[in-house]
C-alpha cells in the first residue's frame, strides 16, 4: 500500500517469558482513523510503546513515512557534539594535567599531551558511535526524535506534570520554541515574549475547545481522570502532529464530552490528521474508524471495515464475546 | 564591633550561600537533579580563582603550587579570576554527570558526592597542585589597598560613589516592587523623588524599557551625584546618613508590606515571643556561673517553646499565622538587638551622648566608624565621630550586586520556556520525550548552570576568606546548602536567600552566645551546633516540607513590571 504512512512489519517484543507482541503486521494509511481493539493483554499498550519508539523492539521493523524508525532514532548531532566533546575534553585535560604534573614534562610536551588526548578523546567516542550503529540489530530509543518528525502518542495511564498548572501542561508541547534555548531566554526576550504569547493564545483556544479551559491555572494533579484525558490529547493536538496515537482517549470522560471529541477527532482527520486509537468503548471506535484491527496474544487476528468485524466470528469468540 | 559590622559580614556569608544554593536549586529545585556532590564546584571555584590571582610559585619557600597567574596582565585579576571559576566549574559540572545522568537520579546523587570527595583528597595529598593540606594564602581580595578610602582624591569620591550608586540602586529596585502594596507611606511620592524623575522620563519615552533599568540608572545618578558632592565639598556623614536612612525606610516597607496584614493580636504575640527570646537569653551575659546560665537560659527557652507550641496548636487564630508570628518575633528580635542591645550600656552609664553616637554608627550602617583615619565631624548631642568608608562596605556592595545580578539571571531563566521544560523533566521525563523534546540536553545544561554557579560562590569565597584550606570543602557544605535550599523551598529563587539568611543568622548567633562561656565549652557549643543544625533539617522536612516560602514558579516572560 502505497499511502501508508505507517507500516509495521512482524513486530516483536518479549518481557521476561512473556511475549507481549508476537509478530504483529499491519499498515496504517495516511488520513485514515485506524481502531486498535482486543482483549487487555493483547498487547496494544505495548504495540504503541513500539512504534513511539519508547520500548526497543526484539524483532521486525516499523516505517514511518517510508523510513525505518531506527534509522530515524539514530542519536542526533546535539547529543554528538555533547559526547564528543566531553570525551575530548577530559581525554585532553588528563593528558595536560599528568604531563604538566605527575611526569613533570616541560610546556610543549604537556600541550602536546593535551592534544593528543583531546583527540584520542573525541575520535574515539567517533568511533565508538559508528561501529554501534553499524551492528545488526542495534536498536535506539529516543523517542523525541519521532515526536519531532510527528509521530506523536498519548498515554494509556495518564501521565499529567503534575506540579504545572494545565496551561502550562498545554504551552510546554509545541516544538521548537525560540525560548527553549537558554541563550534565547535571556538575550532574546522580546522575541521570545511575543512567541509565548502566541503559544499561550492557542492553548488556551485548545482548552476551551476540549473544555476544560475553567481548569486553566488548576495543577494538573488535581484534575480528574477523565480531565487528564483530555489534558493529553490536548498537549498532542499542540505539537500539531502528522500521525497521533491514543491509548484509551475516552476512558473516563463523560458521554456528552466524548460525543465532541470523536467529532473533533473526525474534523482532525478531515484536516489530514492519522490517527490509530486503542479504545474498550466499541460504538465509539466503531462508529468512528475506517479500518479495524483487532489484536490478539500479540498478534493481529483480522482487519476490516467496523460491519465486518461486528460479525466476525473469530473477534467475537476472542474478545467481543466475553464483554 | 558595631553591630552594623556584625550584620555586614553576615550578608557576605548569606551572599555567597545564597549563589552556592541558588546552584543548588537549578539542579534540584527546578530540574529535580539530585546533586550531593555540589560542594565540588564550589571547590573548583575557589581554588581556580586563587590561582589566577596568586603570583608565580616561589620554589624557595614552603608554599607550592601549579600556576600562579597574578602577575599576568588583564588574566591575573579578580574579574578574570571569577570568569574562570565560573566557566571551569560548569564545564566539569557538566562532564561529572554526562556518564551518570542518564540513571536513576540516586546514582547521580551518590556520583557526584563522591566526585566531591575526590576533589577534596586530590588537593589535600597532590601538594604539587594548590599546596597540600597547608592553607594556600598569599593574594589579596581587589582594590583592598585603596581603604579605608582617602577622601581627597577623586578614587575615593569614585570608590564610594560606586557603593552608593550599588545600595541606592537595589534599594530603588525594590521599592519599585514594593510600592504596588497599599501603605500609609506615601511611596509613590518617595520611589518618584528616589529614582530623580526617570520613572516620569520611561512613561514619556518609552527609553527606560523596565524597572531593572529605572533602578540601575537611578543608582548611576545617585552615584554621580556622590561623586560630585564629595569631590566639590565632604559631606561624608550626611551621604552615608541619607543613603543609609532610604535603606532603612526600603526595609521598614518590605516588612510592613510582609506582615501588613497580620492582625493586632498576631503581631503582639509575635512581639512577645522575640522579647521573650531576648529575655530567655539574658541569663547568657548575667550570670557567672557555666552550669547556673546553661541551665536557666535552657530552661527558659523551653518555657517559650513549650508556649508556642501550645499556642500552634490550641488556639485556633495563632495556627493560621504559626509562621507569621516567629517571622515578625525574629525581626523584632533582631531590631532590638540591634538598636537598643547596645545602647543599654552608656545608658545605664546615664551617657546619653554615648548611647546616641552607638545608636548613629548602627543607623548610618555604610560607613565606618572609629579607626585611625577617617574624617572627624563634631555632632550636635551625639559628639565626635569619625567617619570612614572600609573595605567591608565596598565587598558588601560587591557580592549584593552578584547576588541581585545572578538571582536576576535566573528568574528570567527559570521563567522563560526553557524554565518550564525544566520543570517538566522534573516532573516527568517520559512527558518531555514524548512532546519531542530531549531530557537530556536539559539535565546537561541544568548541570552546567547549577555548578557554575557554585563555581561562582567559590570565587567569591575565596575572595572573602583570602586563603584556603581543604578542609572548608566537606561534604557537611553540600548538606548545609540542602538545608538552605529545603528550608527556603526547593523551586523558589527568593527562599535561596532567605534560607541561607536564617543559616548564618543562626551561625552568627550561636557564635555570639558562644563567647559568654569560658573556652574550653566554647568548642564544645561551636561542635554541637552542627547537630542542631541536623535537627533543624529534620524538622524542616517533617513539618514544612515545601520550605517557608513554597514553590513559586510559572512561566512568565516578564520577571519585572
Ligand atoms: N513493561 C512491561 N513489563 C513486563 N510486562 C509487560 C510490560 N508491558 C506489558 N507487559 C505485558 O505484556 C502483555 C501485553 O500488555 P499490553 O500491551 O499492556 O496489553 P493491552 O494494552 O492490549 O491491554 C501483558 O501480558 C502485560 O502484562
Ligand atoms: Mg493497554
Amino acid at each position: 500500500m502505497s499511502d501508508a504512512i505507517l507500516e509495521v512489519d512482524g513486530l516483536r517484543k518479549t518481557f521476561g517469558g512473556i511475549v507481549a507482541v508476537d509478530g504483529a503486521t499491519f499498515d496504517i494509511a495516511e488520513g485514515s482513523i485506524t481502531g486498535l481493539i482486543g482483549p487487555n493483554g493483547a498487547g496494544k499498550t505495548t504495540t504503541f510503546n513500539l512504534i513511539s519508539g519508547f520500548y526497543e523492539p526484539d524483532g521486525g521493523t516499523v516505517r514511518y513515512d517510508g523510513r525505518d524508525l531506527q534509522t530515524i532514532m539514530r542519536p542526533h548531532r546535539d547529543e554528538t557534539v555533547i559526547w564528543g566533546g566531553a570525551s575530548g575534553l577530559t581525554a585532553g585535560t588528563l593528558g595536560g594535567v599528568v604531563g604538566l604534573g605527575p611526569l613533570g614534562l616541560g610546556a610543549a610536551p604537556a600541550a602536546g599531551a593535551t592534544v593528543a588526548g583531546a583527540a584520542l578523546g573525541a575520535g574515539g567516542y567517533l568511533a565508538k558511535q559508528r561501529l554501534t550503529q553499524r551492528r545488526p540489530g542495534h536498536t535506539n530509543s529516543r523517542p523525541y526524535m519521532l515526536a519531532r518528525e510527528g509521530l506523536v502518542r498519548t498515554f494509556q495511564l495518564t501521565r499529567e506534570l503534575g506540579d504545572m498548572t494545565a496551561l502550562e501542561n498545554l504551552m510546554l508541547a509545541p516544538q521548537g520554541q525560540a525560548g527553549e534555548n537558554l541563550a534565547n531566554a535571556w538575550f532574546r526576550r522580546g522575541a521570545v515574549a511575543e512567541e509565548e504569547a502566541s503559544v499561550r493564545e492557542r492553548a488556551e483556544e485548545t482548552l476551551e475547545l476540549l473544555e476544560i479551559d475553567h481548569l486553566r491555572d488548576e495543577p494538573a494533579g488535581n484534575l480528574s481522570g477523565g480531565q487528564r484525558k483530555l489534558l493529553e490529547l490536548g498537549r498532542v493536538l499542540m505539537l500539531e502532529p502528522r500521525v497521533i496515537l491514543l491509548d484509551e482517549p475516552v476512558a473516563g470522560v463523560n458521554p456528552a464530552l466524548t460525543e465532541k471529541l470523536m467529532a473533533r477527532i473526525e474534523a482532525l482527520r478531515a484536516d489530514g490528521y492519522t490517527f490509530c486509537i486503542v479504545e474498550h468503548d466499541m460504538e465509539v471506535i466503531m462508529e468512528l474508524s475506517d479500518t479495524i484491527i483487532v489484536m490478539n496474544e500479540g498478534k493481529k487476528l483480522v482487519e476490516g471495515q467496523p460491519d465486518a468485524i461486528r460479525n466476525d466470528e473469530a473477534v467475537i469468540d476472542a474478545y467481543l464475546g466475553v464483554g | 564591633m558595631a553591630a552594623a559590622d556584625v550584620v555586614i559580614s553576615f550578608m557576605l556569608l548569606v551572599s555567597i550561600y545564597g549563589i552556592l544554593s541558588l546552584g543548588l536549586n537549578v539542579k534540584y529545585g527546578h530540574t529535580g537533579l539530585l546533586d550531593f556532590g555540589h560542594v565540588g564546584f564550589y571547590l573548583i571555584g575557589a581554588y581556580t580563582a586563587a590561582l589566577f590571582v596568586l603570583g608565580p610559585d616561589d620554589p624557595t619557600d614552603f608554599t607550592a603550587y601549579i600556576i600562579g597567574l597574578g602577575n599576568v596582565p588583564v588574566v591575573g585579576t579578580w574579574p578574570v579570576a571569577i570568569a574562570a571559576a565560573t566557566l571551569l566549574a560548569g564545564v566539569i559540572g557538566g562532564l561529572v554527570a554526562l556518564p551518570t545522568i542518564r540513571l536513576r537520579e540516586d546514582y547521580l546523587a551518590i556520583t557526584v558526592l563522591g566526585v566531591s570527595v575526590i576533589f577534596q583528597r586530590v588537593i589535600q595529598s597532590e601538594t604539587w597542585l594548590a599546596n597540600g593540606p597547608d592553607a594556600l594564602r598569599g593574594y589579596s581580595p581587589p582594590l583592598q589597598d585603596l581603604f579605608p578610602l582617602a577622601m581627597e582624591t577623586l578614587v575615593g569620591p569614585a570608590m564610594f560613589g560606586l557603593i552608593v550608586a550599588v545600595v541606592w540602586g537595589i534599594a530603588t529596585g525594590a521599592l519599585g516592587r514594593l510600592r504596588g502594596s497599599d501603605s500609609r507611606l506615601p511611596l509613590d511620592g518617595v520611589y518618584t523623588v528616589t529614582t530623580f524623575g526617570l520613572t516620569r522620563l520611561r512613561r514619556r519615552t518609552d527609553a527606560l524599557g523596565s524597572a531593572t533599568t529605572v533602578s540601575a540608572a537611578a543608582g548611576a545618578v545617585a552615584g554621580l551625584l556622590t561623586f560630585a558632592l564629595l569631590v566639590a565639598v565632604d559631606p561624608l556623614l550626611s551621604l552615608g546618613a541619607v543613603v543609609s536612612l532610604y535603606t532603612w525606610f526600603v526595609a521598614l516597607v518590605a516588612v510592613t508590606h510582609h506582615y501588613g496584614g497580620l492582625g493586632r493580636r498576631e503581631g503582639l504575640f509575635g512581639i512577645a515571643l522575640g522579647t521573650g527570646l531576648l529575655v530567655a537569653l539574658l541569663p547568657l551575659p548575667l550570670i557567672d556561673s557555666v552550669g547556673l546560665k546553661s541551665a536557666l537560659a535552657l530552661a527558659l527557652l523551653g518555657a517559650l517553646v513549650a508556649a508556642y507550641y501550645l499556642g500552634v496548636t490550641r488556639v485556633d487564630w495563632l495556627a493560621d499565622v504559626k509562621l507569621a508570628v516567629v517571622g515578625v518575633g525574629a525581626l523584632w528580635f533582631v531590631a532590638l538587638w540591634y538598636f537598643l542591645l547596645p545602647i543599654l550600656g552608656p545608658l545605664g552609664d546615664g551617657d546619653v551622648g554615648g548611647a546616641l553616637n552607638i545608636l548613629v554608627q548602627n543607623v548610618v550602617w555604610l560607613l565606618g566608624f572609629g579607626g585611625d583615619t577617617g574624617i572627624g565631624y563634631a555632632v550636635v548631642l551625639v559628639g565626635e565621630l569619625t567617619v570612614n568608608v572600609d573595605y567591608a562596605r565596598f565587598q558588601l556592595a560587591a557580592f549584593v550586586l552578584f547576588l541581585a545580578g545572578l538571582y536576576y539571571v535566573l528568574e528570567l531563566a527559570v521563567r522563560s520556556p526553557f524554565g518550564r521544560v525544566l520543570r517538566a523533566v522534573r516532573n516527568d521525563e517520559t512527558v518531555v520525550q514524548s512532546l519531542g523534546k530531549d531530557p537530556f540536553v536539559y539535565k546537561v545544561q541544568t548541570m552546567v548552570l547549577g555548578s557554575a554557579l557554585g563555581g561562582f560562590a567559590g570565587a567569591l569565597w575565596a575572595m572573602y576568606a583570602q586563603g584556603l584550606t581543604f578542609t572548608t570543602f566537606a561534604p557537611r557544605v553540600t548538606f548545609i546548602t540542602l538545608l538552605i535550599m529545603f528550608l527556603g523551598g526547593a523551586g523558589n529563587n527568593k527562599g535561596m536567600i532567605l534560607g541561607a539568611a536564617i543559616f548564618w543568622a543562626f551561625q552568627q548567633a550561636t557564635t555570639q552566645l558562644a563567647s559568654f562561656f569560658p573556652p574550653a565549652v566554647r568548642v564544645n557549643i561551636q561542635a554541637f551546633r552542627l547537630v542542631v543544625v541536623g535537627v533543624l533539617f529534620l524538622l524542616v522536612l517533617y513539618y514544612v516540607p515545601e520550605g517557608l516560602l513554597g514553590r513559586e514558579e510559572g512561566t512568565s516572560s516578564e520577571v519585572d513590571g
